[in-house]
């Protein structure tokens, strides 16, 4: 009797620390609980009928200052573990080193040379087709939260979203320094983050959303007190606003996780151009096109996971991102793009194939931007790996090869003029590659808003 | 086993009904009703009532009233940014959809988001297309957005509708003013003056007040005085508690010329006001401009009497007043007053307070005050305080700790740059110099930038690189043009970066400044001899027909003698020397300048001492005559003396190190004072960083007293750093010293067995000084020692 009382005792603590067990695996979630996938999975997301996209674009983010790209100081934790398990794109472009133009061309698919929008009262008209359109037309609720004023909605760039924000807080939370002088728009985005973190409370079960966010703390070099860890010179300032906007994309993520929506979610992330520290004599952007400021990262995150990151090799620019996320979810394609969709050249860089050599990768900038009358002084880039031609108007041409020479140091113009002729050639016919499916219109700035654009460090005249 | 199994059983069953139990008992939430947030938020309880509302929203999205409530908190806690998305979500039911909108318009108007502000309007007033509330706020939202002509046209609609709004008035009448549309906002404003005049108590007395100043406001920018003045005086007269009524009869009084009017006016608006702060600040500075600071500070501490105990405010004041006074003891006692009689002093009150202390030299109680700072904003100011202390490593590394968390605060860079250079680290010397340059000319209003581009531009002289330098000297010139060392430093980099047109502007520019003319003089003379020659320099300024007797032009007529010396006509110096003595009543420099340019000349050294001590009697602090007295002493090898005079000389001028180098030079000549000659020697490196004959001595002395054979490899190293510092940053030297840092860098080559770097270093001493003959000798005798040479 006495020791059937004592086994009975024995079962019941049994039984009690199983349950115990089994409540803490209940609450215990898993750090990533995405299924594990792999790339021939990729094109079964476009039957998928509550895929969501996330897409974040990092302002001035320059790709070889990611850990994941190579980056010898631990600046970015948390986009290094999203590139872990997703895919990431080694020999990436933007097509500009200054926002707007940039971004017109992120946004259209469509180069430079044929979106026209080349100076700063330039705005993408109605007439275009923006993916935020197509997704709210697929029945996306569509948000934009955007810090940088070249992309406000008086340039054309809020077309096709429900909410389009700026996230405003007024004051600056104490505890955020300004590490740039000229850093005088307000707000972090730890605003943005937080107004993305409310919009995701926000969606209920079964809606599908689009959320486009713009950070801008790395143009503004702003760090907190936790993210500044490397030094104090400009490059060190620069990186602890990648660390800090790293942490801030990193409570995105948590909430994504907790709210159930990272194995539903396409996590697309990119930059509109990079940064210089005098490797070609100018600091910031929007003064050439060397490597420094046009060689950009791109991150796609699946709603699986890889088993292994996967690197693409072949040159990919950002004409190319949207032509991707459309056809990766199935959705109508752009209007006329020059990009294209990248599912081929994951497809092959998952199966080894060799790299697209071939492809050219255009950047263009027109340095008069900033200047109200048309006095244009364009300097366009093509790059076709391993080599990269600049043509200055028409008398300036430089031509290196990256791969010997991936600071762009020794002008090989004089001495491969076999090669320079034919990259002349390629860049003239891209400055002549035809009409776009609009045109881009011109919009009257009042003096607020370029005193906004003069604090963000442009120079307009 | 049936048993054990069925006790099992039994076990798991009645644990998981426990737990159901539990479970069930956990679920039975209390209801959240609005009722019960709003006694969270009546209690403080602000954070609670949030993340009871989320709890519940993400439960059940569709309570629309808490989407509605929760946006309400938001707005009130100033989240703008996060309040409008429950509010979108709250405008989804037609119950709440009106005052969702119209909150949510107003958060976007807040954080400037005219155009989505509009969106939310307009779906308001598309369903009530009368509502007041939405029609106004859209001007609001038009403004906002700069859609200027849009407000005025619903301004103008709302008019019609509602014309006796004074909010649709003032909003009308900015939309004018916006839109450059004077006499329009004039008209409109008039307009309003008429409705407040019909029913003031229905309109806050503030905004009576600025509609009367505004109006008498643009009367004075008609220019039309009179009638300005006569609205103003209405004004003040019928608001004395508006500061903007004040302000604009000042204004109106200051056109008139009537200064001590406003000045009367000052005293009565204060007799009104007894307890306003600003206005007896306003009273007691315009009377410290006046002279009378006594009555100044009476009038400040009348309002320290009016409140027992005293405000904080009044007693900030009166440190404002005491320190502006530079009373510092009594401004840091009323400041402490201030901060005693603040719940919760700010960073900032704490800051200025041990800043202050800093600077009226009270470091121990600096110390206590930042100890109170939170991290980085302590550091800032600990850094500053062991820099005073003279603890350099220490208040380098913790400047960097608040440097990395304050990145742009220029002064903190430029005292890391000072401390760094006094180190010895001149490449982070200039990297937080140019950082300070960066943040002072990118952002920093000109009154507020420190000498950032001063700083740098002397290391780009220093490194060489005069264009760099001359552009730093304008950017620097630009906001302090009359400043004598910028002027100089840009007359020197120009003369060396092959700018002579700019350096003579310079020049011109010096000679307008106070005590400029002799000064510009000199330093063209000295730029024309480096360049040409003494005889050159001699010439300059015989046809600047200076007149060398004068006794603004002492610093002339020194220049003047050392060239002529230079040519070994001192016989000719003792002459225009005596010749100045006479014109300058035997004053002690022009005796001391006298004995000078007759120790040159070879006279009798009995006769030239009484001179000298005739001199030091006259004139005994007088750094020209101790460093002629120096000199003197020098060569009649009374050392000990000689390094006395040149210590005091030093110690007068902290700012040229040119007699530390003297003494140091003295010392040296002693091989049993070799420690104390580098110690010299290091002190004067770490006082002037930039200074390269100090580095140069430094390497030549440790390379000259190494014994023969067994040098010390240490010891040798560290020369060869002191050489390499002195031939990297020596752009500022004259071309004889450049030479010699170069020669004294290939010696300690030589002595390192580097032949190879020493015959480099001697072949660039004879391309900057093709008459060194120094650097002639070594390269003959390296040559000499090479095989198959010499």
């Amino acid at each position: 009797m006495a020791s059937g009382i004592t086994r009975a005792r024995i079962v019941f603590v049994i039984a009690a620390l199983l349950m115990v067990a089994a409540y803490f695996v209940v609450q215990l979630e898993p750090a990533d609980p995405r299924p594990v996938g792999d790339i021939s999975d990729l094109t079964t997301l476009r039957d998928r009928e509550d895929l969501n996209v996330l897409f974040i674009l990092i302002d001035t983010l320059r790709a070889d200052r990611l850990g994941a790209y190579g980056y010898e100081r631990d600046t970015t934790s948390n986009l290094d573990a999203l590139m872990a398990n997703g895919i990431r794109f080694e020999n990436h472009f933007a097509q500009c080193s200054w926002t707007k133009s940039s971004m017109a061309s992120l946004w259209t698919g469509i180069n430079p040379a044929r979106t026209g929008i080349h100076r700063y009262m330039h705005s993408v008209p109605e007439d275009a087709l923006l993916p935020a359109e197509i997704l709210r037309d697929e029945g996306f609720r569509t948000a934009g939260i955007w810090r940088n004023g070249w992309v406000a909605p008086n340039f054309g760039f809020s077309q096709g979203f429900d909410v389009y924000l700026r996230p405003n807080p007024g004051r600056i939370a104490p505890a955020i320094r300004h590490a740039h002088p000229g850093a005088t728009i307000a707000g972090s985005d730890l605003d943005a983050t937080k107004s993305a973190i409310e919009f995701l409370r926000t969606v209920r079960e079964g809606e599908r959303w689009f959320l486009y966010m713009h950070l801008m703390d790395i143009h503004q070099y702003m760090s907190d007190a936790e993210s500044a860890l490397f030094g104090t010179d400009y490059p060190d300032l620069y990186d602890n606003a990648i660390h800090w906007t790293d942490r801030n994309l990193g409570h995105l993520l948590d909430t994504l996780r907790e709210r159930g929506h990272l194995d539903n979610t396409l996590i697309v992330i990119a930059s509109d151009h990079g940064e210089a520290f005098r490797e070609h004599g100018t600091e910031g952007h929007a003064r050439n096109l060397y490597g420094e400021v046009i060689h950009t990262p791109l991150i796609v995150s699946l709603p699986y996971r890889l088993e292994a990151p996967l690197v693409v090799e072949s040159p990919t620019a950002n004409i190319d991102v949207w032509p991707t996320i459309l056809d990766l979810i199935g959705a109508p394609p752009l209007d006329q793009p020059d990009g294209v969709s990248l599912v081929t050249a994951i497809e092959r860089a998952a199966r080894g194939e060799a790299v697209d050599s071939a492809r050219v990768i255009y950047s263009d900038l027109d340095t008069g931007w900033g200047n109200p009358k048309k006095i244009s002084n364009r300097i366009m880039a093509a790059s076709r790996l391993p080599f990269r031609a600049h043509q200055r108007n028409e008398e300036g041409f430089e031509l290196y090869d990256l791969e010997s020479d991936p600071m762009e140091r020794n002008d090989l113009s004089e001495s491969r003029t076999d090669l320079a002729d034919e990259m002349r050639e390629v860049i003239e016919a891209y400055s002549d590659s035809g009409e776009p499916p609009w045109r881009p219109d011109e919009v009257e700035l009042d003096s607020l808003m370029l005193n906004q654009l003069r604090a963000l460090g442009y120079k307009i005249e | 086993v049936t048993r054990g199994r069925s006790h099992f059983l039994v076990g798991l069953l009645s644990l998981a009904s426990l737990a159901m139990l539990l479970s069930s008992v956990a679920c039975q939430r209390e209801e959240v009703t609005l009722d019960s947030i709003g006694l969270m938020l009546g209690a403080g309880q602000v954070e609670e009532a949030l993340e009871t509302i989320r709890e519940e929203l993400d439960r059940d999205p569709d309570r629309y009233d808490l989407q509605l409530a929760y946006g309400r908190v938001l707005v009130l806690r100033g989240e703008h940014n996060l309040a409008i998305w429950p509010l979108r979500e709250a405008a989804r039911d037609p119950e709440f959809e009106v005052p969702a909108l119209l909150m949510l318009a107003q958060s976007q108007v807040a954080i400037g988001n005219g155009e989505e502000a509009l969106r939310a309007i307009n779906l308001v007033l598309e369903s009530d297309p009368d509502n007041r509330e939405a029609l106004i706020m859209r001007i609001e939202a038009h403004l906002e957005a700069m859609a200027l002509e849009d407000a005025l046209l619903d301004s103008e609609h709302l008019l019609d509708l509602f014309p006796d709004d004074s909010r649709i008035l003032l909003a009308r009448a900015r939309a004018l003013l916006l839109l450059e549309r004077a006499e329009e906002a004039e008209t409109a404003l008039d307009e309003l003056h008429v409705l407040i005049e019909e029913d003031p108590e229905a309109h806050p007395e503030e905004t009576q007040a600025r509609v009367c100043a505004a109006r008498a406001h643009f009367q004075l920018e008609k220019g039309n005085l009179e009638t300005a003045f006569e609205q103003a005086s209405e004004c003040a007269d019928r608001f004395p508690a508006s500061h903007v009524a004040l302000q604009e009869i000042l204004d109106a009084h200051v056109r008139r010329d009537e200064v001590e009017e406003a000045f009367a006016r000052i005293r009565a608006s204060l007799a009104a006001n007894p307890m306003d702060s600003q206005i007896r600040y306003l009273l007691a500075e315009q009377l410290r401009f006046r002279g009378e600071s006594e009555e100044a500070e009476q009038v400040l501490k009348d309002g320290l009497a009016l409140f027992d105990p005293p405000r904080s405010q009044d007693w900030r004041l009166l440190y404002e007043h005491y320190w502006q006074m530079k009373d510092f003891p009594q401004a840091l006692d009323a400041f402490e007053k201030t901060l005693e009689l603040v719940p919760m002093p700010s960073t900032g009150d704490l800051m200025q307070l041990a800043d202050a202390h800093t600077e009226a030299g009270n470091l121990d109680r600096a110390e206590e005050v930042a100890e109170r700072l939170s991290e980085g904003y302590r550091e800032l100011i600990l850094g500053r305080i062991l820099y005073e202390r003279g603890e350099y490593e220490k208040a380098r590394e913790t400047l960097l700790i608040g440097i990395r968390q304050w990145p742009s605060n220029p002064v903190a860079r430029m005292l890391l740059g000072e401390i760094s250079a006094r180190l010895g680290d001149l490449e982070t010397a200039l990297s937080e110099y140019t950082e300070a340059y960066r943040i002072d000319y990118g952002h920093n209003a000109p009154d507020e930038r420190t000498d950032s581009a001063k700083e740098v531009a002397r290391f780009h002289m220093a490194l060489g690189a005069y264009g760099n330098a001359i552009g730093f000297l304008n950017s620097h010139l630009g906001v302090k043009p009359t400043d004598i060392e910028g002027l100089e430093l840009l007359a020197r980099a120009a003369a060396r970066g092959g700018k002579p047109e700019l350096g003579n502007a310079a020049l011109n520019l010096l000679t307008q400044t106070p005590g400029g003319f002799a000064r510009a003089v000199a330093v063209q003379s000295k730029l024309v001899s480096e360049v040409k020659g003494p005889a050159a320099a001699i010439e300059a300024i015989s046809k600047g027909k200076t007149d060398l007797t004068d006794a603004s032009s002492t610093r002339v007529l020194d220049v003047y003698l050392r060239e002529l010396a230079l040519l070994g006509r001192h016989e000719a110096a003792t002459k225009y020397a005596a010749t100045a003595v006479r014109a300058n009543s035997g004053s002690g420099v022009h005796i001391a300048l006298l004995a000078r340019a007759r120790m040159g000349a070879g006279h009798d050294p009995a006769e030239i001492q009484k001179q000298i001590d005739i001199a030091r009697e006259r004139e005994p602090d007088h750094i020209g005559v101790l460093m002629i007295a120096g000199q003197f002493e020098a060569e009649q090898g009374r050392i000990a003396e000689a390094i006395e005079l040149y210590d005091r000389a030093a110690a007068g001028s902290p700012d040229s190190p040119a007699a530390a180098l003297e003494a140091a030079r003295l010392v040296a000549l002693d091989p049993g004072k070799r420690e104390e000659a580098l110690e010299r020697l290091e002190t004067i490196l770490a006082d002037h960083p930039l200074e390269s004959r100090a580095a140069t001595a430094l390497a030549k002395l440790i390379v000259e007293s190494q014994p023969d054979g067994q040098p010390n490899p240490q010891e040798l190293e560290q020369a060869l750093r002191y050489a390499e510092r002195a031939a990297h940053y020596g752009g500022s030297l004259p071309v004889v010293d450049a030479a010699e840092s170069f020669v004294v860098l290939g010696r300690v080559q030589q002595a390192r067995g580097d032949q190879e770097a020493a015959q480099a270093a001697f072949d660039f001493a004879l391309k900057i000084d093709g008459e060194n003959e120094a650097a002639r000798e070594m390269l003959r005798e390296a040559d000499a020692a090479t095989p198959g040479k010499g």
